[in-house]
């Protein structure tokens, strides 16, 4: 099997790169260790139950037969992913912000993290065009970005949301309505009707993900995404990729012959590519800085919940891309990390159950339509840290465990640290105080929430300098000329905001450079 | 599947569960019960001594201490069984859920800063 081009995982970056490539007329193929996920997988009997199981993002409770094995028990935080064409973009939020400005330069500005190789201006009309075609929604004028202009009409924010944008009126901070990648064309088919459970999937499409963003188109044009298929081994020949090995379920193995290799299969999945490629190094491939691996970040997230008298509306819309606030978003210095405020719409049925039984409140009267209609008065808040690359922070190969495909397994090691548990608190305080603002009876805070790592990246990041990095600007390997990553790993630093819009605009960055290279 | 252990720990989880409303379904009754507990049941679970010990406390209805003891041998069980009641069509019928959420085109949009 040979192609122009292979690419390592479908996801957020993967679909896009594909997508790219296929209009540039290159002949491509993509490796997906899991399976198609469509619309009927999605709203199935006992929906609230699959989200806290077969569709939960957290891989030691959804166990997915084709999951990549992933030891967290090391760790503060549980990495998040979910195996399947188009990745974690299927049970994502939506939430769909960019990064800033200043995200780009940590160390040169605040002496902190290292910098991009890159700028927020060479990635603006990458994230334009990605903006376009994951059909973000929101609206113009935010003071946080000031430079959005093409936007879909917003999901509206509902009675709740008006009140929640009073409260942050009142204590004068920041605030605006979510970018969220949601088709709200009017007299489109696949229009948002605020259904709710957006993040166990989108049984009618409106919410875009890498699949009717890019894939379904990219197939069209003739890419071929060979699915249960895992990529175990890179193999280097005279300086080059030649081949990657590639394992069905069971262990049958075949190989794929390309010109050019690109990795995005995630921090964690490309990590591991990597580190297992070692044939001809024990270090990995393209790890001669010795950073592939390291330098975990995550999103340390904390949540705050406030209950209200009587129901609204807050239930109903996608439930993580409501609306968001960066008042306390800036990157102060090492011990002031800047966090984001995402407000979250009401909680579902089986969590409002759990919280009953948990609390011992679960007995004869009590499990009433209005007590488990928690979802239409509570609202919540999803504090969310930037933390720092720290080369403690990492992920390594585990031989003690093997997947369906008889592939070793990864451990993760993760600290929060204490900046940033100083950050969850203060988020959370604050967020305790909207709530109140907005006439909560009762509010309740926790974090940082294990099983939230949602946002994994750093773990093969890009940088100027070979020796402490992985890929040049252009997601290149510093080694090794036809091997290319796309996708989270490349990041030198995080920001506190949602990464997927980043991740497309990077790919799509990185694929314009191995077309016009390929001219 | 030791049927004893499937039918004890049932029997466990619907005391917890039965919040006695007669609106309420039995935990034991909602369809696919047993094909859940024995997919969330792992191979002989608890040893036939504990087994024992939970059932006497079954019998004698003695539901705080079943909690305590189901929390500390099966944590990851009691908290599938919760999840699986309230997330039944029965469960949600008889508590005037909707079966799946119909959305709404009503909503209002965002009055501004």
């Amino acid at each position: 099997m040979k192609f122009d081009a292979v690419i390592v995982g479908s996801g957020a970056g993967g679909a896009a790169m594909a997508w790219r490539l296929s209009h540039a007329g290159m002949n491509v193929g993509v490796l997906e260790q899991g399976t198609w996920f469509t619309g009927a997988d999605f709203s199935q009997e006992g929906w609230e139950l699959e989200g806290h199981h077969r569709l939960s993002p957290v891989p030691s409770v959804r166990k997915g037969d084709l999951d990549m094995k992933v030891d967290s028990s090391s760790s503060d935080i549980e990495v998040s992913f979910f195996q399947a064409v188009g990745g974690s973009t299927n049970i994502y939020s939506g939430h769909f912000p960019r990064f800033r400005p200043e995200d780009f330069s940590r160390q040169s500005k605040l002496g902190v993290g290292v910098d991009w190789p890159i700028e927020f201006e060479d990635l603006r009309p990458f994230y334009e065009m990605n903006e376009i075609r994951m059909k973000v929604a929101g609206r113009v004028g935010d003071p946080s970005f000031p430079d959005l202009h093409y936007l879909g009409k917003e999901v509206p924010v509902g009675e709740a949301g008006n009140r929640m944008s009073d409260a942050f009126k009142k204590l004068g901070w920041h605030c605006w309505v979510s970018y969220g990648a949601f088709d709200t064309r009017v007299g489109s088919d696949s229009a948002c009707k605020n259904l709710g459970p957006c993040n166990l999937g989108c049984p009618i499409g409106a919410k875009m993900t890498a699949n009717n963003g890019y894939l379904d188109e990219a197939v069209r044009n003739g890419v071929e995404v060979l699915t249960k298929s895992s990529a175990s081994e890179l193999i280097l020949k005279n300086g080059s990729i030649s081949e990657v090995r590639v394992r069905k379920p069971g262990g049958q193995e075949f190989s794929v012959k390309a010109d050019i290799f690109i990795l995005a299969a995630g921090a964690l999945g490309t990590a591991k590519l990597l580190l297992a490629s070692n044939e001809s190094n024990p270090r990995g491939l393209s790890n001669s800085s010795g950073q592939v691996g390291k330098n975990l970040m995550v999103h340390p997230l904390g949540l705050a919940e406030g209950l209200f008298e009587g129901s609204s509306d807050v239930s109903l819309g996608p439930k993580g891309s409501w609306m968001y606030s960066l008042e306390f978003g800036d990157f102060l210095s090492a011990t002031e990390p800047g966090f984001m405020l995402q407000m979250l719409r009401g909680t579902d049925l089986v969590n409002a159950g759990r919280r009953l039984f948990r609390t011992n409140k679960l007995g004869p009267n009590s499990a009433t339509p209005e007590t488990l209609q928690r979802g239409k008065h509570s609202v919540g808040i999803a504090v969310v840290v930037e933390d720092l690359p720290n080369e403690s922070n990492r992920i390594d190969l585990d031989f003690s465990t093997r997947d369906a495909f008889d592939l070793p397994g990864i451990r993760v090691t993760y600290r929060v640290d204490e900046p940033v548990r100083k950050a969850l608190i203060k988020g959370l305080n604050n967020s305790r105080k909207i709530l109140q603002e907005m006439g909560a009876q009762s509010t309740q805070g926790i974090g940082p929430v294990r099983g939230a790592g949602w946002h994994p990246s750093g773990t093969a990041r890009m940088g100027n300098n070979p020796s402490s990095s992985v890929v040049d600007g252009r997601g290149r390997s510093h080694e090794i000329p036809n091997l290319y990553i796309c996708d989270s790993s490349v990041f030198p630093t995080g920001s506190c905001l949602n990464p997927t819009n980043t991740i497309q605009a990077v790919s799509l960055f990185v694929a314009e450079g191995i077309v016009n290279g390929s001219k | 599947m030791d049927p004893n252990s499937l039918d004890t720990v049932g029997r466990a989880a619907r005391s917890l569960l039965q919040t006695k409303d007669a609106a309420l379904p039995d935990f034991l009754a909602l369809p696919g019960v047993e094909d859940f507990l024995k997919m969330r049941l792992p191979e002989a679970p608890l040893p036939a001594e504990k087994l024992n010990d939970l059932a006497k406390l079954v019998d004698d209805d003695q539901t705080t201490q079943i909690t305590a003891f189901l929390r500390a041998e099966l944590p990851n069980l009691i908290e599938d069984c919760v999840d699986f009641y309230f997330s039944r069509t029965v469960v949600r019928d008889a508590l005037g859920f909707e079966s799946f959420p119909s959305g709404s085109e009503e909503l209002t949009t965002w009055a501004g800063p």
